[in-house]
């Protein structure tokens, strides 16, 4: 059998043709790096929490360092580890990269990447510099028919280098992409890496989230770790933002996060594939997006983001589920492994498993959780409609501000109306209570005790009997004036009640009735 | 008021010091210049405008933490690790003479403080000493250097640092800090020499934090609470290397400052006019909007300020007992953009809200405004101090 040739074309999938969003080579890199410090920790040359990815980006000067403090490469293996494709010693299932591919990522964006890494022990600096601008010609010309090898292409892009290190003991690796692309100047978007990093990088979440030491706790009690690293852009050390306050689009705060709730996935043979916890709010509306950004339950592998925000969506009945929660789905099991572009799962059997279960819980719990939070919701914001209708209508006959008797007429129909929809919306409520589980029940509390609260605030003027109200505000207040000018004016007032709602109404004839 | 009686044969150290400045030694009453620690209001330079917001979220009005408080208490957690204070001993220890031209002779205070920089840490709910830093400080005249050589008061300190009796004890005096005596000032000589010590304990307050802060001490998991105001800027070995600085700057997000003092007159509302009253009127276990503000002092740093309730006004003696002014540096760009994240100030706040129990009633007036680790690092500093007597003896 012939020599199998890969050609140039094979460098074109794994860096330009592999990933929709260039920010995901700060992922693959920090995947590299978090590997390497697990096995500097394991190898004694990090202890717990020394380990550290720091990413600096350089917008005038168009460069991207990341560099890690933990194994680093031996000279001796510097070459074959960086140039041999698809070939990785790491292990699915044990490391978070695997496929020897991640590295290649940078050369799709920048004219020039320069791997530079020196090992403990060792004083020698081990240089890689690949001429990225040089291989896209290659791979140009490739398309063109002028046939290239991909072994061709790296044997004449990257060249070689070393020099002495003065410091026996340190021990990096560090990436530099030099020059990056004009069309890819997002990447040096500082707010932009940041936010992204917030949600994908394996980060611990900020100390403002409550709930975290919940979540550590949880995981513990499961005998899972959640993966977190020190990593720092530009010094700054990335957190997951997660927060408990939920933000209406005017940026006002509408929901909070009261609580979260854990679920744990077993197989057949009781082994723990997944875990998840969901924030437990008011559910009162599906969370926007806008100033929001960790809406949205997440998948998580080893606690890189898998796919963006909306990964588990299709797993909900209806797609809006998904934009209702706050909240991350840990995936355990080995046999869930994530595809090249880090976008889902491969296709296999433990994804199918994985897919089944989430599905029934998502549509047979968390859907009832949310539904039974708008209904509830919407029951109360009907009473309180009523409530407030009422007290408006007390009000206005304590202060004699009702036009004529058929204005208080039209009111006060308004406020029956309102009462009867109050009513069974109590019947619904006391309905949905019966049938709630306990989940369901939790939040049907919170909002019962957040309510309890509002109304406590909200100070009712004395009442006065409906029925017996004396109609004064005429003969009070437009007194000095002929019976015909009176007529009239009140014929505009009626008009005004008709053509506007009840409170504009009633702020345009006060106005009116102080001009006078 | 602690005197001293007699004069020792052994003055030493100011026989030396009379020798080297040329003046005369009166060997003079030695006495604490220190006054009783009680509340009183910090009448400061700085103001603070409540309409320059510096939080994420826009209030108007009172926070209420108390849930958050009850939340985070029950859960077990903390962040609030490190706890650093700062404080001296003054001491008027002789006076000495100069002459001035037309052989007119004035004499002048000579002080000597001790100054102590604690720094404890809190480890499974037990607050133990983590740093200690001690120095023994001169304040002189100015015109003790009657020819204002450079390297003069260095030199002479080491000439002091050779004396016997010093070796003897294992003491160094670590500086001789100059007080102007140009009448242009109303204040005493005393206050002068006071200040100019007092200075110095600010600087390697200063200097201790950012020995944590290089180090990597803290964290978001591991904050450090520093008695009193920050006013922090950076060194030029600190800006000399871009990302180091950045690394540095950036490690201030751990560090708050929490003052028993402040100024309340100088809390602006949103029309420009003091406002005292909307700080003395905040409710218990609230805090209030974030401000920001700058000082030119301090660059281009800008700060974050808040207040906090920890004790209800019926317990205290005057509206401002009970309250604490906290303060942070705003320190990433989104954070001197947006200002700090509402949820945070709100965390940390209940942090320290968390703190107010136990209290050092009887040991300290300022109890209401104080929290009991801040007060154990206090403590912590005294007791390493030098005797007063001792202290005293050696001059």
């Amino acid at each position: 059998m012939k020599d199998v040739i890969f050609g140039a074309h094979i460098l074109e999938i794994l860096t330009t043709g592999m990933y929709q969003d260039s920010k995901v080579i700060y992922r693959e890199y920090i995947q590299n790096s978090s590997d390497q410090i697990d096995k500097a920790i394991r190898d004694g040359i990090l202890k717990q929490g020394e380990g550290s990815i720091k990413i600096w980006l350089d917008r005038e000067k168009r460069t991207i360092a990341i560099e890690d403090n933990a194994t680093g490469i031996s000279a001796e293996e510097f070459q074959s580890t960086l140039l041999n494709i698809a070939d990785s010693d790491k292990k699915i299932g044990e490391n978070k990269g695997f496929r020897g591919i991640g590295r290649l990522c940078g050369l799709a964006y920048c004219k020039q990447l320069v791997i530079t890494s020196s090992s403990k022990g060792e004083n020698i600096v081990s240089i890689l510099v690949c001429d990225a601008q040089k291989m896209r010609r290659f791979i140009d010309e490739h398309a063109r028919g002028k046939k290239h090898t991909a072994n061709e292409v790296l044997q004449s892009i990257c060249r070689f280098e070393q020099k002495e290190e003065k410091n026996i003991d340190s021990h990096f690796f560090k990436v530099d992409l030099i020059d990056i692309n004009s069309e890819n100047t997002d990447l040096l978007d500082f707010q932009q890496v940041k936010d992204y990093l917030s949600f994908v990088a394996p980060a611990p979440y900020q100390s403002s989230f409550n709930y975290r030491k919940k979540i550590y706790k949880h995981a513990n009690d499961l005998g899972t770790i959640i993966d977190e690293y020190n990593i720092t852009l530009n010094g700054e050390p990335i957190f997951k933002k997660y927060t408990t306050v939920l933000k209406d689009v005017t940026d006002t705060k509408y929901d909070e996060i009261f609580d979260v709730h854990f679920k744990d996935f077993f197989d057949a043979d009781d082994r723990l594939f997944a875990w998840m916890w969901v924030g437990l709010s008011q559910f009162k509306k599906a969370i926007p997006p806008k100033n929001n950004p960790m809406r949205g339950l997440r998948l998580r592998k080893e606690n890189i983001q898998i796919g963006g925000e909306d990964s588990l969506q299709k797993l909900f009945k209806e797609s809006r589920g998904n934009s209702y929660f706050v909240g991350e789905v840990f995936a355990v099991d080995k046999g869930l492994i994530p595809n090249s572009q880090r976008d889902y799962f491969n296709e296999n059997r433990a994804r199918i498993d994985f897919e089944r279960e989430l599905k029934k819980y998502f549509n047979e719990e968390l859907q009832k959780v949310y539904y039974a939070g708008s209904e509830i919701n919407s029951a109360y914001r009907k009473i309180d409609s009523f409530e407030k209708k009422e007290t408006d209508f007390k009000a206005k006959d304590a202060n004699s501000t009702f036009i004529d008797s058929a204005h208080r007429k039209h009111e006060l129909k308004s406020v029956q109306d309102s009462e009867k929809e109050a009513e069974a919306a109590q019947i619904k409520i006391e309905k949905a209570k019966g049938k709630a589980d306990s989940l369901t029940q939790r939040v049907i509390s919170q909002i019962e005790a957040e309510r309890a609260k509002s109304v406590a605030k909200s100070v009712s003027p004395k009442s006065k009997a409906l029925e017996s109200a004396k109609l004064s505000r005429q003969r009070d207040k437009l007194s000095k004036y002929s019976k015909n000018e009176r007529n009239l004016i009140s014929k505009i007032f009626r008009i005004i009640s008709a053509a506007v709602d009840a409170e504009t109404a009633d702020k345009i004839t006060k106005k009116i009735e102080e001009e006078l | 008021m602690i005197e001293t009686i007699g004069k020792s044969k052994d003055n030493k150290i100011m026989n030396l010091l009379a020798e080297v400045t040329g003046g005369m030694s009166y060997k003079a009453h030695k006495y604490a210049l220190d006054h009783l620690e009680r509340p009183s209001v910090d009448y400061g330079p700085s103001e603070i405008v409540w309409k320059r917001r510096a939080e994420t979220t826009p209030h108007r009005t009172y926070i209420d933490l108390s849930e958050r408080c009850k939340t985070l208490a029950g859960q077990d957690d903390q962040i609030l690790s490190y706890f650093l204070d700062g404080s001296r001993r003054i001491f008027k220890v002789d006076d000495m003479a100069y002459t001035h031209s037309g052989g007119r002779g004035v004499i002048y205070p000579v002080v000597a403080g001790q100054i102590g920089i604690g720094c404890c840490r809190r480890i499974d709910k037990r607050v133990v000493p983590a740093r200690f830093k001690r120095e023994f400080v001169l304040s002189m005249p100015d015109v003790a250097d009657a020819d204002g050589k450079s390297g003069f008061w260095p030199a002479t300190v080491k000439k002091l640092n050779e004396c016997a009796e010093l070796k003897r004890l294992g003491i160094d005096f670590s500086t001789i800090l100059p007080y102007k005596t140009s009448k242009n000032d109303d204040k005493k000589y005393e206050d002068r020499a006071t200040a100019s010590i007092q200075d110095r304990m600010i600087e390697r307050e200063k200097e201790l934090v950012a020995e944590l802060v290089r180090e990597g001490m803290l964290n978001q998991d591991n904050y450090l609470v520093k008695d009193g105001s920050l006013e922090y800027r950076p060194t030029k070995e600190d800006k000399s290397d871009k990302r180091k600085y950045q690394t540095f700057k950036n490690n201030y997000n751990w560090v708050i400052g929490a003052s028993k003092n402040f100024n309340p007159e100088v809390c602006m509302d949103v029309y420009g006019k003091p406002n005292p009253k909307f700080i003395a009127d905040l409710p218990l276990y609230h805090r209030t909007p974030v401000a920001e503000y700058e000082n030119d002092m301090l660059g281009d740093i800008k700060f974050a300020v808040w207040y906090i309730r920890l004790r209800d006004k019926n317990q205290t003696r005057t509206p401002f007992d009970g309250i604490l002014k906290v303060e942070k540096i705003l320190v990433t760009e989104e954070e001197n953009e947006h200002g700090i994240e509402s949820e945070l100030v709100d965390t940390v706040s209940a942090y320290l809200i968390n703190e107010r129990n136990p209290v050092c009633y009887g040991s300290d007036l300022r109890w209401a405004n104080h929290i009991y680790p801040i007060h154990l690092t206090e403590s912590f500093v005294k007791s390493r101090y030098l005797s007063t007597e001792s202290f005293l003896h050696l001059f």
